[in-house]
């Protein structure tokens, strides 16, 4: 018995010593472009196919599509790769009832390709606005005090610019939905938006300006809350030079929000009840930035029948991006209309965590970074741990530099360094 | 001043002792008619049936309670009743460990031998279920056997005996609450003891223990009365504020019987609108009983003993008992935990005309650990509840046994809670200003950080003082006997405690909008209460047959001192209770009755309300943590008393049917009972008027400089007490005894009821989803909430003297729950709107569409079907010195799932879960 078992083991050994002294070689991708309903006219020869490294960042190869909408990429050593597809065009070339420009996007990540490999890729390219506001940034998930409590203070949006021009923040507005209604037809509408609050970024039109590649700061409370000691010392962020901030001037209650001198105030436009701030859902938050000169007008209606406090519908047309979170498992009815997200973000842990969710960067484009926006919130983005210390205001360079290395990204970098 | 002092004194005087006296002058009547050579006398002597020894100490004594005596130590005993009518009469004797036997004599008789036989599972006799009593009216007792085979836990648990009431699994992790004749809205698992209509049937119940009524009304321990919507949501700790007494506290080993009034109590009994609970616990000489209890959650002790103080014939019963409850099985944190002490010293004195005293001391401690269920707490965080409770109390009967006056009773009784619920908990809230002001006020105020530990202490110290005295009479005239009654009670009540206790400058975390200040109890003023009661129980022959009626009335006035601001305070309850042997052995029984309930001091002297807000709000980030803050603070103060206050009342009538013989025996009531002006809260919407400032040069946090900018409103609310609703409780209760079938040595017993339960508004009232608007619908009265309830419990009983056990299997039919809420008819639009804090009657078409009520989810009717659970109780003599009990409820698993009508996705899990317990008992 003893010896069957040690035959066992040596044979196994065996195995892998075979295992092991396999040359590892270049290997193939093929990829494949879907091109939505629309634009399928789109001459497929033009469209470009990116291959990126996800470890360095770099992009290895850039192939334009044949006939048949098809590209391979031909001895790509062992990694972890991601591809990402782009097509642009005019919209009245194709029977859309829009003018201006459109970019069609679709990317697959975390392609690992390992020796001799043949690895097929299919991406549906989806419509996507070029350039314009993208969140970049949201962070939701609360930090925990020093008796393990939430601190529910120091949630903040960052608002990007993503094009080539400079945009200016003035009149967008910034939208939260309910997590919960009585009446689910408002989740299913793929018309409209049905928000329960509303803020505004004040100004005439040319006070805020975004560069291409920066972003603004919109604070839940623009307070240092990693260094004052009101606040959540030493496990927070300092958001005291955020550019904005939500404050509902109070209601009476003694629980009043604080006003923060040093950070102008959102304007208030329309908030469904009489809480004392602004504070998206922490495990399901849903929010949107839009544009309108007419809020006024958009139909308020009840909630659900009997319900006393009403709703903005916000039709889908005038929203410029959108997210919307979930914690891991929760598997929630999505809210949002496919036109903003066809999924929802998924990447957030439960239970305070200090994580936030950050838009993936497509590319580097004249010294700044290009996010990705496929409207597949659960796609284009990806999560990390808070920075605490750092001022989350004006911080575009750490992201850069204290970047945390995706789980996978370390995953692999341990088996390939193992491998060779 | 003298003589302002001697008016006020001498009118109290002729105000409430001018009864009194001339009762007292009664008594001198009929002590001067002494007439004691006519009527019965019932002479003998008592032995133990098994050993032929003579038992010293035997209480014997008339049905009517009239006439008393105890055997002498030689276990001789001389009953004389000094009844002018020689009609039959019932003789019961009665002695700690024996069962209680009756004799029927018609006659006077010498040299009786009266055999009593031991209270032992080899009698070929058990008693484990409540027995209707034959008496007029609604009457159940439970004895202590049954207690015992029940295996209860605390008193709320022994009621389960009764028609219409639910198993419950034994839990101490929650308040218990009894209530009676209401049909009870199920949660999931488990029976819901609060809420706010069980709130009023539990607080209008009254508890007496020993002669001693119990009482809740000076109980204050709760967070907030004038930011609490319904007294159960405002559970911050565990507490029965302005609710019923929390029925955990009460041990249940100790006690010899339970008598249970439903329907329309004797006239003697007030201060209630539900029932009345009367525990009589045991006296006289016993073995050293030792009793362990325990379940996956709970272990329970306790250790009595009777001594007989051979001297003088007196007695000391000594008990204790020990309670621990675990949060959850395999769990070693505690939910509850408590101790009781009891010492009842029993002395007869004279050998005639005896009085029996019986003097109580009780002391104990509870304790509640509140922390269930609240996650993420740390180890220096804690919610708890205590309270350590005294009574002294001592009563006398005196059985004078004159021509007309038979018996005085009298009774004194001293209480005193420590009640005591402490919070300490880390602040996780915003960054606030913190208010400090007692008044309407405006002032720059400092800021509370995100976090830190704060303590909250509420410490109430309800006192309370109760005197009885009553007589009674048997009269003879137009050939019906008439017992008549007499007495008069007073109560005084007050909290002698520090009340709520914080440093107002590190307070609680507020979760709600209008705050707290700290508040002693020292100066709320005395709850009193002044009672007299007249009550005449007679019986005649009508038609050849016996009617028995009860006919009383009650006074009671609940400010007699005029300390407090009630408009009306005195009532007048009259009630009645009659019965007549329509044919043999069937008798048609009705009765019809009003009670009052008097105010809590919750109620009475609710605190404050205050609200906070700011007019400048200023708060700078510098950089490393550096900042300056400037808030300005308006207090706004409104009292919550209610001038208008009233006390609530009840109105019960009952109707019913009683047949008896040696087959079985049946009883039937119909019931029907209105509680008017049942307590409440009711929210108030406030408009306050702000000033807004802009800081115009900063100085610092108490002296920057500041200019007016605009004066906005803001919308709030607070809570007073009142009463809004009616309870209207209506139904049908029956029990069928069926003694033992020999041939399977089994007896049965069904008990039920179908109640329906009405709680309705009695006034126009704001609809509760309104509360986030600034206008306010205000709808008409008549918007209620229907529960109803059909259940039969199914009791058979096997015993096997010569085995010496007894087995009970009882299978309880749920068999229609139907609860919903309703609108009152044509009440779609409201009556009016509050619009800036007036009232608008001339709705406009949009405003009437805008604020037009749809059906609600909660109207929709969930109405459940039959379910059945069956539950097993078995108790077992091993020799004379042991016993051993188990209980299994639940014993088929059975847990069906209902999916709700009402909310989507929704199920409830029905019947509680499997529960075993055991049980052991040694006399020594």
């Amino acid at each position: 018995m003893k010896r069957v078992f040690i035959l066992l083991i040596a044979m196994s050994l065996g195995f892998m010593a075979c295992n092991k002294n396999k040359e590892i070689g270049p290997g193939t991708l093929n990829v494949s472009i879907v091109l939505p309903a629309d634009f399928s006219s789109y001459d497929k020869t033009k469209i470009d196919v990116y291959l990126m490294s996800v470890i360095s960042k770099d992009t290895i190869s850039s192939l334009k599509t044949d006939v048949e909408g098809k590209v391979i990429f031909n001895n790509v050593i062992p990694g972890t790769y991601k591809v990402s597809a782009k097509a642009t065009g005019k919209y009245s070339d194709f029977s859309v009832a829009k003018s201006g420009n459109f970019k069609l996007l679709g990317a697959e990540n975390n392609i690992i390709i390992l020796g001799e490999d043949v690895k097929e890729s299919k991406l549906n390219l989806v419509v996507s606005d070029a350039g314009g506001l993208v969140i970049s940034e949201f962070y939701y998930n609360l930090t925990r005090t020093e008796a393990g409590k939430a601190y529910m203070e120091d949630q903040y949006i960052h608002i990007y610019n993503n094009s080539d021009e400079v945009i200016y923040a003035d009149g967008l507005y910034i939208g939260s939905c309910s997590v919960t209604s009585k009446n689910p037809d408002i989740f299913t509408d793929e018309n409209f938006v049905y928000i329960i609050k509303a803020f505004k970024i004040p100004g005439n039109g040319n006070e805020h300006p975004i560069q291409p590649g920066e972003f603004i700061v919109l604070a839940n409370d623009g307070m240092d809350h990693n260094g004052d000691q009101n606040g959540n010392p030493g496990r927070s962020v300092d958001l005291s030079g955020a550019d904005f901030e939500f404050f509902t001037h109070g209601n009476g209650a003694f629980k009043e929000d604080i006003d923060f001198a040093n950070v102008p105030n959102l304007e208030l436009v329309y908030f469904y009840n009489k809480s004392w701030d602004w504070m998206p859902h922490n495990s399901h938050p849903i929010v949107v930035l839009f544009r309108t000169d007419d809020f006024d007008s958009y139909e308020k209606i009840d909630e659900y029948p009997g319900a006393r406090y009403k709703v903005v519908k916000v039709p889908v047309t005038t929203v410029i991006d959108g997210f919307e979170g979930e914690e891991d498992g929760d598997n929630t009815v999505k809210h949002l209309p496919n036109y903003v997200t066809t999924s929802v973000f998924g990447g957030i842990q439960r239970g305070w965590k200090g994580l936030v969710c950050k838009r993936k960067v497509l590319k580097a484009v004249d010294g700044r970074d290009e996010l990705q926006n496929t409207r597949n919130n659960n796609e284009d983005f990806e999560t990390f741990e808070i920075y605490t210390g750092s001022s989350s205001a004006k911080s575009i360079d750490y992201l850069k530099l204290k970047k945390s290395l995706h789980p996978e990204e370390l995953k692999m970098l341990k088996k390939i360094s193992n491998d060779f | 001043m003298k003589s302002k002092y001697f008016n006020v004194l001498a009118g109290i005087l002729i105000k409430y002792f001018t009864l009194p006296l001339l009762l007292i002058m009664l008594f001198s009547i009929s002590l001067s008619a002494q007439n004691n050579t006519e009527g019965l006398s019932i002479q003998g002597i008592v032995i133990c049936e098994r050993t032929n020894t003579p038992l010293a100490g035997v209480l014997v004594y008339s049905s009517n309670q009239l006439y008393s005596t105890t055997s002498n130590k030689d276990g001789r005993f001389v009953l004389s009743m000094n009844t002018v009518k020689q009609d039959s009469i019932v003789v019961h004797f009665r002695i700690l460990g024996y069962q209680e036997l009756q004799k029927i004599f018609k006659n006077s008789k010498e040299n009786i031998t009266v055999k009593l036989k031991e209270d032992n599972l080899w009698l070929p006799e058990v008693n484990i279920t409540a027995t209707k009593k034959k008496s007029i009216g609604s009457e159940y007792e439970i004895n202590s056997q049954a207690i015992g085979h029940l295996q209860a836990t605390n008193l709320e648990n022994v009621m389960q005996l009764l028609p219409g009431q639910l198993l419950q699994n034994p839990s101490f992790n929650n308040p218990s609450q009894i209530i009676l004749r209401q049909a009870v809205k199920l949660h999931s698992n488990s029976k819901i003891n609060y809420g706010e209509k069980e709130a009023m049937n539990s607080l209008g119940l009254k508890t007496i223990i020993d002669g001693m009524p119990q009482s809740n009304n000076a109980n204050l321990q709760l967070y907030n009365i004038a930011d609490t919507y319904t007294l159960n949501a405002s559970n911050i700790f565990s507490t029965v504020a302005g609710r019923g007494l929390d029925m955990r506290q009460f041990s249940v080993d100790n006690i010899e019987s339970i008598t249970v009034i439903p329907g329309i109590p004797s006239a003697k009994y007030g201060d209630l609108t539900t029932g009345v609970v009367i525990v009589e616990t045991k006296s006289g000489k016993s073995p050293l009983e030792l009793q362990i209890k325990s379940d996956p959650r709970l272990i329970q002790a306790g250790i009595d003993k009777g001594f007989k103080i051979k001297k003088d014939g007196s007695s000391i019963n000594m008990h204790i008992d020990y309670t621990k409850s675990l949060k959850a099985e395999n769990e070693e944190d505690f939910a509850y935990k408590k101790i009781n002490t009891n010492l009842i010293y029993s002395k007869t004195f004279f050998k005639k005309n005896q009085l029996v005293t019986k003097s109580n001391f009780s002391y104990g401690s509870t304790f509640d650990d509140f922390n269930t269920g609240v996650i993420n707490m740390k180890e220096e965080e804690k919610i708890r509840s205590s309270e350590r409770y005294l009574i002294l109390t001592t009563r006398g009967k005196c059985y004078v046994n004159k021509k007309w006056l038979k018996k005085i009773e009298y009774q004194l009784g001293y209480n005193r809670k420590w009640q005591n619920s402490e919070m300490t908990r880390y602040r996780s809230e915003p960054m606030q200003a913190i208010p400090t002001a007692y008044t309407d006020t405006i002032m720059p105020v400092n800021i509370v950080p995100y976090t830190y530990l704060y303590d909250l202490e509420i410490e109430g110290i309800p006192t309370r003082y109760y005197a009885k005295l009553n007589a009674e009479f048997l009269v003879n005239f137009l050939k019906c006997e008439n017992h008549i009654l007499i007495g008069s009670e007073w109560t005084t009540e007050k909290n002698d405690g520090k009340g709520k206790v914080f440093d107002i400058n590190n307070p609680p975390g507020f979760s709600s909008y209008n705050s707290l200040r700290p508040r002693p109890y020292k100066d709320i003023p005395s709850l009193n209460t002044f009672s007299l009661y007249i009550e005449n129980d007679f019986k005649f022959e009508l038609f050849g047959r016996s009617f028995n009626g009860n006919i009383g009335l009650r006074y009671d006035n609940y400010d007699p001192v005029n300390n407090s601001s009630l408009k009306k305070h005195e009532f007048f309850s009259p009630r009645m209770n009659i019965s007549y042997e329509v044919v043999n052995k069937l008798r048609l029984k009705a009765g019809w009755g009003k009670t009052a309930k008097s105010i809590p001091m919750l109620y009475l002297y609710p605190e404050k309300a205050y609200f906070d807000f700011l007019n400048l709000n200023y708060y700078n980030s510098l950089g490393n943590g550096q900042k300056e803050y400037f808030f300005l603070n308006t207090t706004r103060v409104f009292e919550t008393e209610n001038p208008d206050l009233k006390v609530a009342t009840a109105n019960k009538k009952e109707i019913g049917l009683n047949y008896r013989n040696s087959k079985f025996s049946f009883d039937i009531t119909f019931f029907d009972e209105k509680v008017n002006n049942a307590y409440t809260l009711t929210r108030e919407p406030v408009l306050l008027s702000r000033d807004n400032y802009e800081l115009t040069e900063y100085v610092d946090a108490y002296h920057s400089k500041y200019r007016y900018i605009k004066t906005d409103t803001l919308l709030n609310s607070y809570t007073y007490p009142s009463n809004d609703k009616k309870v209207e409780n209506k139904g049908v209760e029956f029990q069928v005894d069926i003694p033992e079938i020999k041939a399977i040595k089994t007896s049965f017993v069904l008990n039920g009821s179908y109640v329906q339960t009405k709680n309705e508004y009695i006034v126009p009232h704001i609809h509760s989803s309104s509360w986030n608007s600034k206008v306010f619908p205000v709808f008409k009265a008549g918007d209620g909430y229907h529960t109803e309830m059909f259940s039969t419990n199914l009791t058979a009983i096997h015993h096997i003297p010569e085995l010496r056990y007894v087995v009970s299997l009882s299978m309880q039919t749920i068999w229609n729950e139907k609860n919903y809420s309703y609108y009152a008819p044509d009440s779609e639009y409201p009556v009016y709107l509050i619009k800036n804090g007036k009232k608008d009657y001339e709705l406009s078409e949009k405003e009437r569409e805008d604020y037009r009520r749809d059906i609600n989810t909660g109207m929709i009717k969930e109405s459940k079907p039959p379910l059945f659970l069956f539950n097993l109780r078995l108790t077992k003599e091993i020799g004379d010195k042991c016993k051993v009990m188990v209980s299994i409820n639940n014993l088929f698993f059975s847990n069906p799932i209902y999916k709700s009508k009402r909310y989507e996705n929704y199920y409830y899990t029905r019947n509680p879960g499997v529960y075993y317990g055991f049980k052991l008992l040694f006399k020594i």
